[in-house]
């Protein structure tokens, strides 16, 4: 029989771990570059003289789909994917995402979810800030004070105890 | 391409961004529980990150496909929605989370954490709107 008891919620550790919020950091810092080149990817896809040879926006999707040219929508569907697949951004793309998948594998396996997770609104911070600083926008009241509530909200998750437990969850839990 | 202009394309575009919201907050449940690295057989040895990831590859599968859901469907709610209202909306994934991880993951969410989470809310929504 499995056990659907789980464990009392009690405060296992006061001090979160350095290697938590160097995690954490690593994530939010690398939030950056994967935004930027994924913009650049996109802005560089939908532009008529660098991007692919046949593009959908001369060529509708939906007009193939619905007219059974299955074809024809699956040869135009390759020239995107090829589009894509020779593109050194998009191997930059994977390679940052996949730094990201064992940086934040790292951080939930030392911190409770839902105390990492909220540390992720920080990207809208630094973007507001690499805007501001490399770009000149202009930065409004209101939105400096959304980004002072954030921050506030991020002290405050930070602030809390980053982890229940070793939380022992009913699946995984051995019959006795 | 220019969004389709009906009254009913909001609502719809509305419960497409409940949709990725829901599908991401599955993604994050997924690769929490695969990250774990307890003792999860009786009293053994803590293990690695890398070695958690392939004993719990299932859920690691799982939360890959909730982010390639959740990428799909929010690239839908973005033709339909404006930016202007899909991301102060999407906003809501940091309560969702916090409910998936109070919920499913039974973490334990003190007054404080709680807090933190509504104050990052209302940011993200007040620096979206602008």
């Amino acid at each position: 029989m499995l056990s659907y008891e789980s464990p009392p919620a009690t405060a296992a550790a006061a001090r979160t771990p350095l290697r938590v919020w160097i995690g954490l950091t690593i994530a939010v810092v690398l939030d950056v570059p994967v935004q930027l080149i994924w913009k650049a990817l996109m802005i560089k896809y939908r532009d008529p003289d660098r991007g692919p040879k046949y593009h959908s926006a001369d060529h509708s999707i939906s007009w193939m789909f619905h007219n059974h040219h299955q074809g024809m929508l699956a040869w135009f569907v390759w020239q995107q994917a090829r589009w894509f697949l020779r593109e050194l951004r998009t191997w930059a793309l994977m390679s940052l995402f996949a730094c990201q998948f064992f940086d934040w594998i790292w951080v939930l396996g030392n911190a409770d979810l839902s105390f990492a997770q909220p540390f992720t609104a920080l990207s809208y911070v630094v973007v507001s800030t690499c805007a501001v600083l490399f770009f000149h926008e202009h930065l409004s009241p209101l939105r400096m004070a959304g980004i002072a509530a954030i921050l506030f909200g991020v002290i405050l998750v930070g602030s809390s105890e980053h982890k229940t437990t070793d939380i022992e969850l009913p699946i995984l839990k051995e019959p006795t | 391409m220019t969004p389709p202009a009906h009254s009913s394309d909001r609502l719809i575009g509305v419960l497409i961004l409940f949709a990725s919201v829901i599908s991401e907050a599955l993604g994050q449940f997924a690769f929490k529980r695969g990250a774990s690295r307890g003792p999860v057989t009786g009293d053994g040895p803590s293990i690695g990150p890398f070695a958690a990831i392939w004993k719990n590859f299932r859920w690691i599968l799982l939360g890959f496909a909730g982010f390639i859901v959740d990428g799909l469907l929010w690239s839908a709610t973005l033709f339909y929605l404006d930016i202007t209202v899909a991301h102060p909306l999407g906003s809501i994934v940091f309560v969702v989370v916090a409910l998936f991880s109070r919920f499913f993951l039974r973490e334990h969410l003190s007054p404080r954490r709680w807090i933190g989470i509504g104050c990052i809310l209302i940011g993200a929504t007040v620096v979206a709107f602008n």
